[in-house]
């Protein structure tokens, strides 16, 4: 029993922060049809704020919030310079140019800064375990589900009252017709952007406070975990992107609990292997646009 | 009112449209005619600044718009319901025509046109927390120009508005658009269906690989056996 709640709450929060970045990475998929590699930057531009910030002096939390808003003004600059001026052009185009603007920002980091980690002190706090019963919860691994909870709803909330949650939705659908409407193209996608950094803040920022460290390379494996939960989830639902992430956490952390010893080396293998199974029997992944019209 | 001059349109290294000249006049319905990829569609598109124009210029109400976004053109008086309905299927009625409101900003005068709106189509003021998904294709028509309604335009493109629907329902949708006219709406109609938009509009423009071939009142296209057959396929008894 104690075991099965340490594996629920390690996956639920293992999950949320795939299920954050998913969402981030499905809504401007969903919009442009731009599949972003450069997401994971945002998360190493929120670790390097706080890795920066920390020279202030700030109280922590000051200086995670600042670090959150780094990562939305870093997603709000992306789509502006390297994102807008190929809007209409190719899949093909978008593919290539969020490759580059990756690269080209992970060579920043190794060579500007450095390409070693760089440590980050995390409150003894925010790494807090508190036991109950058998099991426990960490501090953060709360933080993580209860913000994942909120975001969620509160994303829902405006997607569905505001004017401009509602044109995401319709843009997600079809950007012509949503133009059609009289609603400014290009704000639409600049929310969608802000958006997703503000996800792939928390994001940097759980990531970090787990691992007290940054380095060039930090955004990787959650995003391409995160592409992995869009797929699954179902491309162009966000609804999906939310299951797929939750979906993924839990059979990631599964496999790590209950594989026997000799196999672990391969739980990511076995773990792919069961997303690829659920992807031989509904192609369109969990939740498909498709099925429901 | 709108003024179309030799305006060409290139989807690459092809010329979809070529030299188009239009002209619709305030309260009149016009027809554009011809066969299937003659370039209809593809001229509403560049009206609304869906499709860039490689040359030439468009003029509503004095004002060149030929270049503006499609937005700025929405706010200027002039939408248009795309062809296949393009309704948004996962978003509830109520919201598909939130957004056909999106431009405007008085919440009063939103309000008065939602309910004229719904009063032109009460089914959908029935259905309003519905999926759009789950209409059949003339409620989904209804839908599509309701929420084209709600930005209140002077000028309405139609593209297609008959396609896919039983005879009975186009009957519907061409009475509605005469309705519509009768309050004063200016139509500009993109038809297959040349004997009914025939029967509503007063001039009409016969497209031909991109071009206009043919123009003149409705008597005049119709009375041509000439046009009728070539162009249109209609068998003149």
């Amino acid at each position: 029993m104690a075991e099965l709640i340490t594996v629920l709450v390690n996956a639920l929060s293992v999950g949320s922060m795939y299920a954050l970045l998913a969402l981030g990475l499905a809504m401007v998929f969903a919009i442009l049809g731009l599949v972003n590699f450069a997401h994971g930057e945002l998360i190493a531009v929120t670790g390097y704020a706080m890795f920066f910030l920390a020279f202030t002096g700030m109280p922590f939390t000051v200086i995670v919030i600042f670090a959150v808003i780094a990562a939305v003004i870093a997603a709000i600059l992306m789509e502006r310079v390297a994102f807008r001026p190929i809007r209409n052009a190719t899949l093909a185009a978008g593919l290539m140019t969020s490759f580059a603007l990756e690269m080209i920002v992970e060579a920043g980091w190794s060579n500007f800064i450095s390409p070693l980690r760089m440590p980050i002190r995390i409150p003894a706090w925010l790494i807090h375990y508190w036991p109950i019963a058998d099991s426990g919860i960490s501090t953060y691994q709360g933080i993580a589900i209860i913000l994942t909870a909120v975001t969620v709803i509160s994303l829902t909330i405006f997607l569905k009252r505001t004017i401009v949650g509602l044109a995401i939705r319709a843009a997600a659908e079809d950007f012509q017709v949503t133009q059609l409407m009289g609603i400014r193209a290009n704000r639409v996608v600049a929310t969608a952007f802000a958006i997703s950094g503000l996800l792939a803040g928390f994001v940097g920022f759980l990531w970090i406070a787990q691992r007290g460290s940054v380095d060039p390379h930090i955004g990787l494996n959650p995003t391409i975990k995160a592409f992995i939960a869009v797929i699954f989830g179902g491309v162009g639902s966000l609804s999906g992107a939310v299951a797929g992430g939750l979906l993924l956490g839990f059979i990631e952390v599964s496999l790590r609990t209950y594989l026997p010893e000799s196999v672990l080396p391969f739980r990511d293998a076995i773990g792919y292997f069961i997303v690829i199974l659920v992807l031989l029997r509904w192609p369109d992944g969990l939740i498909s646009i498709r099925r429901r019209e | 009112m709108l003024s179309v001059e030799n305006i060409s349109v290139s989807y690459g290294p092809i010329r979809a449209i070529r030299d188009i000249r239009l002209s619709v006049s305030s309260g009149e319905i016009v027809a554009l005619l011809g066969s299937n990829g003659a370039g209809k569609s593809t001229t509403l598109k560049a009206l609304m600044g869906l499709q860039p124009v490689s040359s030439g210029r468009i003029i509503f109400e004095d004002q060149v718009i030929s270049g503006m976004a499609t937005d700025q053109i929405v706010r200027r008086g002039m939408t248009l319901t795309p062809e296949g309905r393009k309704v948004f299927a996962g978003l509830t009625i109520d919201e598909n025509l939130r957004l056909g409101s999106a431009a405007r900003k008085d919440r009063a005068d939103i309000a008065k046109t939602r309910a004229e709106v719904l009063g032109l189509f009460p089914i959908l003021g029935e259905r309003l927390h519905q999926f759009a998904g789950t209409l059949s294709g003339g409620e989904q028509q209804q839908l599509a120009i309701a929420r084209s309604l709600m930005s209140t335009p002077r000028l309405l493109l139609l593209d297609e508005p008959s396609l896919g629907l039983a005879p009975q329902i186009v009957d519907q949708i061409f009475d509605l658009i005469a309705d519509l006219r009768q309050g004063g709406l200016t139509i500009l109609l993109v038809e297959q269906n040349a004997e009914m938009a025939l029967e509503i509009a007063d001039r009409g423009y016969i497209y031909s690989n991109g071009k206009i071939e043919l123009t003149g009142t409705v008597a005049e296209l119709g009375a041509s056996d000439d046009v009728a057959n070539t162009y249109l396929g209609i068998e003149h008894g």
